[in-house]
This record gives structure tokens, sequence and C-alpha cells, in this order.
């Protein structure tokens, strides 16, 4: 096998083999703690432009289930793991899946040792190429969003007996689709450049906003659109969604160290006793104190660091959750949610 | 939803498991103590019930208040009279504990004493048990079960049989481990099984169940809080299929080969199954997977901490017993801090990054008779863990960590023909592992392995890697690194590396470390690496980075454990080696402890400084004591496992702390110490050690039989036997040199009588003995095998005092600084020592608790230095004072047909439970209902056959038994022997009929002290056999017959009439 090197901003390089081959990439490199669902992992829009390295140590081992993705393709430039098993049960190697979009996959990592850095250092651009390179970019390009959005308008399910559901696609995750399909919504899948009248010409009973990669900061046009589009009709934001309604609604977004990528992070309510078990992937989070004034408040919390996880506004008839409860991976404990913003439609 | 406790609750009554049997061992001890712990940092006053003495539960300072007694419904009536608990927790003390939970709220005593069961409610465990209240909660939520019926006798079961195709599983209601259950192919095994179970079962019902051959097992640890909060702990995969017992499987956390939506399918199920129960704790939730994985059926859900929640806690570093406590007194998973990181919530789920391999332990080499072919059945008496980067080494790591000899390779396994280790992976014998990857190296192919085996072909790919990594070191050799570091990668041992290349491990260590191949070590914090952990809960690894180095700074000891429970090394040491670590840190030094048995308390990494959850070898525990900078190691606490260990860690330089390797290797070697009994001028049984079978039978013509034979290290008596005749002989000489070749054997001429032992703490100078075991049993019977009573009862004080004279005496020879138990047996007017280890022993808890002497606290501080004559306590042999108290060893024998029970000088016993009273009588009463004895009240109907030695005491015993009211019978010699003391007896006929009358519950009592003629002994096998199988107490020595009839005299007397 081939000798990669990941080489972080800060100089350290990883060495590991590549499994398919390829060895050159770059991008923000980022962890997750999720034990499966690696296919899904990497066929999440949101990776997109992130290097994407796997806590648990085995990864590979049933193949890439095609037919349950969360998009066709991969988006993570890179992935690392500890041991790729290249086992085929539900379909192709992952390694021999992403050799198809030129990705490399690589292997023999002490990912452990990589995460904790990571942890401590926070998350940094990287490089992998055959010998240590240092990465040449020092940022992100702030298009990735617009990237993963479908670049034109697509109708699911059109003329279905249920709600009509505006979904503002910024990179948004196939089972997020499936979830409303799955309760006789007709899905009209936005492109991330849409604005509000064409949004509301569509007749939509409610908007959604959709997961997506990227610093919310970037999204100036996207975030007017859902200023505009909100106390119009009943919103809900997913993920990034939370990030930019936040920003709509006058509040701020900060970078977290080194985000929230796995499936086992608990949040629970800021007034009950309830708390979930929930799928994430973020690296940015809503300043609550600047929510304060805008008429939305901190609904649920990370009990992780107490970082915002939801919020919502009776007077804006608007809420998020900044966790994914169509999970894939992961739990689906929080996946009531779609009835929840079902039931405001009517 | 029933809301969650609202009276505030100051004082709990915890029910502890009672002694450790197959299907129930120490996870209930780490479970019971942990909550205990738990409940007691919240304030709340805990009153504890629990018949096992050689706990750490039932240790003082755990409860305000510990009952050493039976775990029976008119014991808790009396606790709950004496102290009126607020509430009561049963969830923790395994099967034993839910059933008198259920059993007491059934006959409304909580209500009665105003006792709240707290977390999970008795209704949620019937619902959860019960088969039909189960099937029917399945059902109304949608959740697929497995198809099958309730029967009470044969003739349902077949008609059911009609209906479903074979195989069907048959599992009885409400018991451990599956006794009872067993796989049916066909109409006849059907009816065997059936009746087998309805006896097994304390509902006389069993649950005839379509078998999915093929189908995998995955099962999961759920918590939950009273407000509805849950998470999934740890999922986990059987490796072996459906019908191997899951304490019989080996399992790996996490579920490794599902996909994502799989495995989230089964979460939802298991998190939906655990709300509509309204489990308020901890839940195993077991799921049958399709070979697809795409279909599942709920096979079982078990209402309570468990084997597996232990494991999954040890697995993940989640303490779910702790949690289970704390959400019994209300609170909720949402506001308590995650117990392993310390920041954040209790409410995230653990995430892992590595993989855990549990394997377990069979107790087939003390059984060589039993069938070790695994089913529905459980018949692992214990089991470790092992954690790893990667399949391959957690799996090797664990596969060492049981002990079983032979290493990866032995050559029993590569001489194999292949149809007989075909035959072997069909059958799932115990040791199927060892002969997939022999058939793997001969170059069989995954495909027909997986089809033979049932295990997923993803596991037996991950073996392959293991045997191409042998095939490339063997060619290689130790000059290629590459190939080296990819052999430690995936966890081929220095040993094993040894063997393939004939090397010795010393050389293979040498060169590997030359080569800079070394473990790292990483901690195992809940949440893969994500947030800093300090959990000190630690597993090597070849081929990673350490997680930073500890602060070795100050002082550090090892304490070395003792590894999977099995018979003859039970929970008594792990017991010691916690002590051990408390008294350490006590002195204000650092306390390590090395093991790797998952289900115990000193792998509970609260208790220690650092806890290295690691296989107990020089390759894994000597990075351990460098990196920690450790002043030496004790291992005089895990019983043989350690102190074997201890011998090669000393052999390599490492300070063994107290008694030193020249007095071990002197205690070990029963040749060695012979001669050191000599030269002290002690008697002891005439005899000599031999090398070989010739050597042996040279000897044995000049003694003459019986003979006592017993090798040099030895776990509880294995291989250890009493002979009468030379082929017996021949055939014991080749089970010993099989077991360790070459090794010295002891031929002793047996001297009967009566049997004593001792645990003193030695200083060098001082000696101090708390007091003085007499079995009830009679020499030749072992002594982990043997009632015993504590004080003594029939020493003179002259013979006391010399027996502490030879103590002094050994304890000098051999310069002892810390525990020495010695073993004798007195016979016409003399005393002869049998035994001396230098060590903890099984009574060291016993002698402890029944004295308050903190016998390990001493004599680790002796090991250190200090002097007892400054600590505090009394010197010499501590009068007799306080109760009194009987041990009363516990089998499992019911759990493995085909076994005999008839005691002798091989160890059988599981467990044991020690009653305690004011008198023998009580004492012995309650021990041996601590045991599980149900013996009548009043009268009964005794079963009798003895031989002829036998026949006068037996007649006494009977005729005590007759004039509490007692109906006597006994089998034709015996009968007669009575009739002409004219004890009126009823004469029963050997054979079918008398074993017949046995299933059918005639007798509530069988005495049979067999003969060793070779007749006799099938006659009371028969007999032993069936009373085993339908619980019917059987005695089998006349001592222990003639006690328990007295016993039953006393309590009868004084009971109101």
């Amino acid at each position: 096998m081939e000798r990669v090197t990941l080489t972080l901003g800060d100089g350290t390089a990883w060495p590991g083999f590549s499994a398919n081959g390829l060895t050159r990439a770059e991008g923000e490199v980022v962890f997750t703690t999720a034990s499966c669902g690696y296919p899904q992992s990497i066929t999440d829009p949101s990776y997109n432009g992130q290097v994407l390295v796997f806590a648990f140590p085995l990864v590979g081992n049933y193949g890439v289930d095609e037919e349950r993705l969360e998009s066709s393709r991969p988006w993570v430039r890179g992935i690392i793991a500890n041991s790729l098993t290249g086992e085929s049960r539900l379909g192709p190697p992952v390694e021999e899946w992403l050799s198809r979009w030129g990705v490399p996959a690589v292997t023999g990592v002490d990912t452990r040792a990589l995460i904790r850095h990571l942890r401590e250092k926070g998350t940094a651009m990287g490089r992998l190429s055959e010998k240590p390179e240092s990465p040449k970019e020092t940022d992100l390009p702030h298009d990735l969003a617009i990237e993963a959005s479908a670049p034109e308008l697509v109708i699911h399910n059109e003329g279905a007996d249920g709600p009509r559901i505006a979904l503002l696609d910024y990179g948004v995750k196939a089972n997020i689709i499936r979830e409303f399909l799955r309760r006789g919504c007709t899905v009209f899948q936005c492109p991330a450049g849409m604005d509000d009248a064409e949004v509301l010409s569509l007749r939509p009973d409610g908007v959604v906003l959709s997961n997506g990669p990227g610093d919310p900061s970037w999204l100036v046009p996207q975030v007017k659109t859902v200023a505009n589009l909100m106390g119009r009709l009943p919103l809900w934001g997913i993920c990034l969604g939370l990030q930019v309604m936040a920003l709509a609604a006058g509040a701020k977004t900060y970078k977290l160290p080194y985000g929230h990528r796995g499936v086992n992070h608990a949040v629970a309510e800021v007034e009950g006793t309830r708390g979930w078990i929930t799928s994430q992937n973020h690296g940015y989070a809503a300043d609550g104190e600047s929510l304060r004034g805008t008429g939305f408040s901190v609904s649920l919390v990370h009990l992780g660091d107490g970082s915002v996880e939801g919020i919502r506004s009776e007077k804006h008839r608007a809420w998020s959750v900044q966790f994914h409860p169509e999970a894939f991976a992961g739990p689906r404990d929080t996946g009531f949610l779609f009835d929840e913003f079902l039931k405001e439609l009517k | 939803m029933k809301s969650p406790t609202t009276k505030t609750i100051q004082s709990v009554l915890v029910l502890g498991s009672g002694p450790i049997r197959i299907g129930q061992a120490a996870e209930f001890d780490y479970s019971g103590s942990q909550a205990c712990r738990a409940l007691r940092e919240e304030g709340v006053k805990v009153i504890l019930l629990n018949s096992n003495p050689a706990t750490i539960q039932t240790d003082p300072g755990l409860a305000e208040v510990t009952y050493l007694r039976p775990l029976t419904p008119e014991v808790i009536e009396d606790i709950l009279k004496a102290h009126r608990p607020d509430g009561v927790i049963a969830t923790l003390g395994g099967q034993t504990a839910l059933n008198l939970l259920v059993e007491l709220h059934r006959q409304g005593t909580w209500e009665r004493y105003g006792t709240l069961p707290l977390g999970t409610a008795p209704e949620t465990v019937d619902e959860a048990e019960g088969r039909e209240p189960f099937r029917d909660l399945m059902k109304s939520i949608g959740e697929p079960v497995v198809e099958s019926r309730i029967v009470t006798e044969t003739e349902a079961a077949l008609e059911f049989a009609r209906g479903v195709p074979f195989p069907l599983v048959i599992r009885p209601d409400f018991t451990l481990g599956g006794t009872g259950g067993g796989v049916a192919y066909d109409e006849g095994s059907l009816v065997e099984r059936v009746l087998e179970g309805v006896a097994a079962s304390p509902t006389s019902r069993v649950l005839v169940e379509r078998f999915l051959s093929g189908w995998y097992e995955v099962e999961m640890e759920v918590v939950r809080d009273g407000f509805g909060n849950a998470l999934c702990v740890c999922g986990m995969e059987n490796v072996d299929p459906m019908g191997i017992h899951t304490g019989d499987s080996v399992v790996v956390a996490p579920v490794l080969t599902l996909s994502d939506s799989q495995w989230q399918r089964l979460r939802k199920a298991g998190l939906k199954i655990v709300n509509a129960l309204d489990i308020r704790g901890a839940c195993n939730v077991q799921f049958a997977v399709s070979p697809d994985m795409e279909e599942y059926a709920v096979i079982e859900v078990n209402p309570r901490a468990s084997r597996s929640s232990a494991l999954a806690s040890k697995a993940t570093g989640y303490p779910i017993a702790r949690m289970a406590a704390k959400i019994a007194l209300g609170k909720s998973l949402a506001e308590m801090p995650n117990p392993v990181t310390g920041v954040g919530s209790a409410l995230s789920e653990p995430a892992i990054d590595y993989v855990a391999v549990k394997f377990p332990r069979w107790p087939f080499d003390k059984f060589p008779d039993a069938d070790p072919s695994l089913g529905t059945r459980m018949k692992s008496t214990g089991e470790v863990l092992a954690l790893g980067p990667n399949f391959p080494q957690a799996l090797l790591k664990a596969m060492r960590s049981v002990e079983w000899g032979g290493g990866l390779r032995p050559s029993s396994v590569s001489e194999m023909p292949d149809r007989a280790l075909w035959a072997e992976v069909r059958k799932a014998t115990h040791r199927r592992l060892w002969f997939i990857l022999e058939l793997i190296r001969r170059g069989e192919e995954v495909e027909a392995l997986a089809e033979a085996s049932g295990i997923a072909p993803f596991f037996l790919r991950q073996m392959k890697t293991i045997v191409e990594a042998e095939r490339a070191l063997a060619k290689g050799g130790l000059g290629d690194a590459e190939a080296l570091e990819r052999a430690k990668w995936l966890g081929l041992a220095d040993r094993d590396i040894a063997v393939l290349l004939g090397m010795q491990e010393e050389e293979v260590r040498k060169v590997r470390l030359s080569l800079g191949i070394e473990q790292g070590f990483r901690e195992v914090d809940g949440c893969a690496g994500e947030t800093p952990a300090g959990s000190r809960y630690l597993y090597g690894s070849y081929g990673v980075a350490s997680d930073g180095s500890p602060d070795n700074s100050t002082p550090a000891v090892v304490v070395l454990g003792s590894g999977p429970i099995r018979i003859g090394q039970g929970v008594e040491f792990d017991y010691c080696c916690v002590k051990a670590v408390e008294a350490l840190k006590a002195m204000g030094i650092r306390a390590v402890m090395a093991n790797n048995n998952p289900e115990t308390v000193s792998t509970d990494h609260d208790l220690s400084d650092a806890l290295y959850l690691e296989p107990l070898t020089v390759e894994d525990v000597l990075p351990i004591v460098r990196r920690e900078k450790a002043r030496g190691v004790f291992a005089s606490y895990g019983g043989q496992t350690a102190l074997r260990l201890g011998m090669e860690l000393a052999d390599v330089g490492v300070p063994l702390l107290g008694t030193g390797l020249g007095a071990i290797e002197a205690a070990e070697d029963r040749g060695q110490f012979s001669a050191i009994l000599k030269d002290l001028g002690i008697s002891q049984p005439e005899g000599g050690a031999v090398r070989s079978a010739e050597e042996a039978l040279e000897l044995a013509a000049r003694l003459g039989y019986p003979l006592m034979v017993r090798p040099s290290f030895v776990i509880g008596g294995l291989a250890m036997a009493l002979v009468e005749s030379e082929p017996d002989l021949r055939a014991v000489l080749a089970l010993a040199f099989e077991a360790m070749p070459g090794q010295s054997v002891l031929v002793d001429r047996f001297v009967s009588g009566t049997e004593y032992e001792l645990d003193a703490v030695c200083d060098g100078g001082d000696i101090l003995v708390p007091g003085i075991f007499e079995h009830l049993d009679p020499a030749g019977i072992h002594s982990g095998d043997s009632m015993a009573v504590f004080p003594d009862l029939s020493l003179s004080p002259a013979r006391r005092e010399e027996m502490m004279r030879i103590v002094g005496s050994i304890a000098e020879a051999l310069d002892v600084k810390g525990l020495l138990n010695v073993q004798f047996v007195e016979n016409g007017g003399r005393l002869y020592v049998i035994e001396a280890n230098p060590r903890a022993s099984r009574t060291v808890p016993i002698a402890g608790k029944l004295t308050g002497l903190p016998l390990v606290d001493l004599s680790v501080r002796v090991a250190l230095g200090q002097r007892l004559r400054n600590l505090g306590v009394p010197l010499g042999l501590l009068p007799p004072r306080g109760p009194l108290g009987v041990k009363v060893p516990v089998f499992s024998t019911e759990k493995l047909p085909g076994v005999d029970s008839r005691p002798g000088p091989q160890m059988q016993s599981t467990g044991e439970s020690l009653g305690v009273g004011e008198c023998v009588s009580t004492a012995l009463w309650e021990g041996l209902r601590g045991a599980g004895w149900v013996l009548p009240d009043r009268g009964g109907r005794v079963l009798v056959s003895v031989n002829d030695v036998s026949k006068p005491g037996a007649c006494s015993a009977a005729a005590t038994l007759f004039g509490m009211g007692w109906e006597i019978e006994a089998t034709a010699g015996t009968a007669g022997f009575f009739r002409r003391w004219g004890l009126p007896v009823t004469s029963v006929e050997k054979g079918e009929s008398l074993v017949s009358a046995l299933r059918e519950r005639r007798w509530n009592l069988v005495v049979n002290v067999a003969g060793s003629r070779l007749g006799e002994l099938k006659d009371g096998y028969a007999i032993r056999r069936a009373a085993i199988e339908t619980g019917i107490p059987c005695v089998s020595s006349l001592p222990v017959a003639s006690a328990l009839a007295l016993a039953l005299a006393v309590r009868r007397g004084n009971m109101k009439p």
C-alpha cells in the first residue's frame, strides 16, 4: 500500500497508507465518534470540504449500503481510519466506492492520537499527500453550501394530499426528504439561491431550513430570505438551518473548538425534565446570549458543553434544532419532531 | 406513566444475590457494592442482605447494617420488622433478588411494612419475565417475537411442534443461566427436554420456541430513568450464533457487523420495549437477527443489572449499577454528571474507540466427564474481557486471559485430524475458536467455516488475518520487523511467537524491544477520545501512542488479580485484591490493579488509583510495573493465577512484596515443602515426590493404597485425586503430566480423619491467627467443598497450641511476611500438615468477617514492613469470641449434565454461603438455607443409602430424624442394618424405580455415602445425579449427615409447638 501523510496546518504529520491508491486531498480535518454509519457520513453534504477522521478504529465492516445513502456521491474530501476492513456484505468496500469519486481512503493512522491532537488544538486544515506537505489553503471556500445545494428546484411527490413543504436546500441530507415523504408531504427542494418571493410562490404550508456545510455567516442572501419569511408561515430549521435562523433573527453564531460529530450527544429541555440522545454533525453553533431580544429563546441545550441545541419563537412561528432528528447515521429518538412540525402546519 | 418516586427515601434494603453459581457469579458483587456506595453517597442508610461471605458487598463499611443471612422471605420479613426501611432495591442482586421482590410483592409483604420497591416495579418484572405477559406486551407495541408456546406437560409441546418446524428450543420459566433448557431436534428429544425443563422451573412451566437456526444474537444494555429519559449504554454482538447461551458466547462490543440502519432499528426497538415496560434502572434486551440482518425478533428482556450490564459497564466505563441505584431514588439521567468523564451528562451515550471481547471460562478441566458442547444451558463459571484497537488483538488477549493453557496452537490441536476439528466446530465445543484457527491454517475457506460454526464471515475473515500474520512471521522470522510488528498489532503474544519460531519467549521479547515494538496505554473514557476523562482505567495495545503518562511521582504497588472466576478460584480472591487496594490507598501508596475479569469489584475503576484491564501474563503486566514505576507487585491476593504470574515476574526482576519468591517456590513445590517439614520435625502423610509414572508406581508399592496424589502447581486441587488401585493411579498421573509435563507430583499415603485449617498473618516475628476452621466433611474431600465450622469445636487447648507452634515454625522457615494458610488432618491422636500456602486463601474473608479483623489490610502493612505489635491487634491465636459460622459450599453441577457430584479431592463447588449463629445448629441451618437447601421444619421423608462402614453412623443420624417424626426409607443393605436396631424403615429398591421416585421428589433429603468400588459408585452416581437435577438436598458424608440431624433436632426442639 502506498504511504500517505496527513499534514496539519500546525506542521504535525500523521503517517498512514492509502487503501485505494489515492493520496492527495486537502480540507478541514474533523472527527466523528460514531462506530457505524460511515456510508451515511461520507455522503452527508454537511461534510463538504472536510477530511473525516473516524474515532472508531474499524471502518468498512459491511461495505457501502448504496440504497441508503444521504446523497448520491461522497462529499468528504478524504477519510482517515485506523483500519479499513474492506468488507462488502451490503455493497462495495468503502475505499473502492470512494475511489470512483477520486476520494482517498487512508488507513493505518493512530486516529486516537490524531483526535486527541484535534481536540486540544482545535479543528485544522490538513493536506493528504505522499510526502508531508503543508496545506495550501488556510480557510475553506465560502460556497460550500451553494455547491452542495440542488442546482434547481426539485419537486418530490408532487400532488400528494399532505402538507406542502418548501425545503431550503443548503446541502440537505436525503433522509430529511425521505422523512417528509413518508408522512405524505410534497417536498419542494429549493436551491440555496431562491429568494422569499420564489419560495412563497410555491404555496408552501411550511418552510424547512436544511442542514449543510460551512460557516452560516457566509450565507448572507440565504439569511435575508429566511428573515423575510419569518412570521409568515411556520419555519423549522435543522443543524445549519438553526444557525441561519438565528442569524436571520439578528443573533450571532460562532465556531466550536472541534465541533460535535457523533451519534451519542445528549440534549435536554431548558424547561422540563426530558432529554434525548441525538445524532450531530456541526462545527458552528448559535450564541445563546445574542438571542436575547430577538423574540427567540433557547429551548434545548447540549448536556456536554451547554451549547445551544434548540431555539424557538412563538411570535415568529419558528423553531430549530441543532441536531439531526432524521438520524442516518445515528439514533432515531427525536424522529417525532417531524410529526411535531407537521402538526403546526394546519 | 407511573410518576417517579415521590416519597423521601432515607433507608433502603438492598438484596444481594447469594452464593456464586453458574449463571450468577461475581457480577452481582460488583453491581451490588457499587449500588451500596452510590446510595450512601446520596445520604441513604443502606441495610444489606446477602448470604455470600466472600463478597466486598458484605464487608463492614459498605452498608450501615449488613445481614449475612439466607436470602429467604422469612429473613427479609425479620429485617423489615426490625428496620422498617423506606424502600427496597432488588434489581441489582441478580435473579435471586428479583424473584424475592416478586414473591414478597405477591404476598403483600412490602406493602405491609411500608417498604416501597424502588427502581423497576414488581409488576414490570412480572411483565418482562413471565413469558406470556411479555409476549402480549410485545404484540401490543408491534415488536416481533419468536413463535412459541408455554407448556406444563409434554402433550401440549408435541401439539405445538406439529405447527412449527423442528428444531425447537426449550426454556424454563424464571431460571438462572437457562438451567434445564435445550434444543430438541425431534419428538423424542422434545419430550425429554420438556420434562427436564418443567422440573427445573420454579413455576413448572417451560417455553417451547422455534429455534432460529443460522440467526445471530445481538443484545443491548439500556438505562432509563423515571422521567422517560433513556440511553443505550452499549450494543453487544455475540460472535456465536443463536442457540449458544449468551453467557457461553464470545461477545464483542460495540456491534461490529451491522449497518447503521440495521443497528438503529434494534436500538429503537430496545428503547421502545424499555419504555413500554416502564423500566427505572438497568435493562438488558436480547434480539435474534436474521442471517441477512434485515429481520429481527425479541428473545428476552432482563429488567435488572446482569452479567451483561457488568460487561457493558467495563466495556465502556459507564457504571450502570451506580446510575440504576440513583435512578431508583428518583434522580434523572439528565441532571446527573457523566460518571466516566466527570464533565457533561450521564445521559450521553458512551462512544468507544476500541473493540471489547468477552470470552467465557468453562469448568471442563475440572469435569472431564461433562459434555463440553455449548447450547442453551450456560456452562461457564466466569469470563474475561480484553480491549484492543482491532478484533484480532482483543480476541487473542481474551483467549490468553482465560488461562486455558497450551497457548494459541497447543499440540493437542495441531495434531488433530481435519475431520475431528470439523466435528468440534460443528458441535460448538468450548475450544472451537482454537479449532477454527487451526482449520484456517490448514487452508479451509471462511465460507465453509461460517456454515459449520454459524459464526458470521466477518469474524472469521478477521481471524484469518491472524493466521496470515503467523505465516508471514514464520517465513520472515524475527528479522522481518514489519511482520513482527503486524503480528503484535494483531495480538499474537510473545509466547505464541516463540512457539511458532521454536524459540524462547525471552528471546522474542528481547528482539521485539530492540526494535522498539512496545505497548502503548490508552484510557477508557466513554467518549472515544472526544473529551479528557481522567478515569485511570487503561488498556494496552501495540502500535499506538499512549494517552500521556501516569503521575508516578509517588510510590506505587501493582496488585495482581485472579482472572476469570472458576472452580477453585472464586470471588474470594477478588475480595482480597480489593481489600489490598484499599489498604494501599489508606497507606498513601498508589494502588494499581491488574486484572481481566469484567464481573468483579476489582475492575471497578473507581476503586484503585489506576486499573489496567490486561491479560495476566508477564508480557502484559511487566510494562505496567515499569510504566507506573511500581516498587513491586502483590502476588498473594489473586489466588494461584497471581502467584504463578508473580513468580514469573520475579524471574525477570520485579520485586515480590511480602513473602519472597524462595518461600513461594518452596511451598508450591511439594517435594521441597515436604523436605522442609521433615527438617522441622512436623508430621506429614508419608510419601514422596515423583517426576514420572514409573517412580510413582514404585513408591505406591512401598506405601500401599489408598493414596493421595497431588501435583504441584494446582488450582483448587486440579488433577488431585484419592486413588485406591494401580489403574486409578496410572490414570491420574497421565492427567497430571498432561497439565504440566515433568512437574513434581506428590504421592502420599492417604490419612483419614478430621481436617482443620487456619489463616495466619505473619510478620517475621509475631503471628496472628483469628481462629481455626474445623471441617465437617472428612479428609479426602477438598477443603473448598467441605462444610466447615469456625471457630473449631473439637480441638483441645494443647492441640491448638501445637498447631500454633507448627504455624510458627513454617512461617519462620519460609520467612512469611503476610498471609499463610495451613491445613491439618488429625488422625489417631496425631496432627499431620497436609498443605501450607503463603497467600490469601478462600477462608480469609470468612475469618475476617466473623472476627472483625482486617486480615488483608494487616497483611499488606506487614508486607510493607510494619509490625503486627504496632498495629493495635491481638497476637497469637484469638480466643473464640463472637458468633459462630458455618461455611456451606454451593455446587452448580445441576448445570453440567453427566457430572457426578460425589465430593472428592478435586474441588467442584462454585461458591459458598455462610451461616452465622450463636450455636452450631443455628449457624448450620442458616448456612444451608443460604446455600439454597430447602428442608422441612417438621417431619419429612429421607432416603438413606450408605456403604458398610457408614451404616452405624447413618443409623444414629436416621434415628435422630425418626425422633422428630421423619419417615425413614433406605436401600436394601442399609435398611437391613437399621431394622436390626429396631428403626422403622421402608426398603427401596435400587435402580430405575428409585431414580424416577427421586424425579417425582418423593424424598426431602437424601443421604448417600458411597463406597468406592465401581458398582457402588455407579449406583451412587444415579442417585446423586437425580437428586441434583431435582434440587433435593443430598448429603454425601457421614459427619455432615450427623451434624444435619442434630441441627434439625435442636431447631425442632426450640420451635414453639
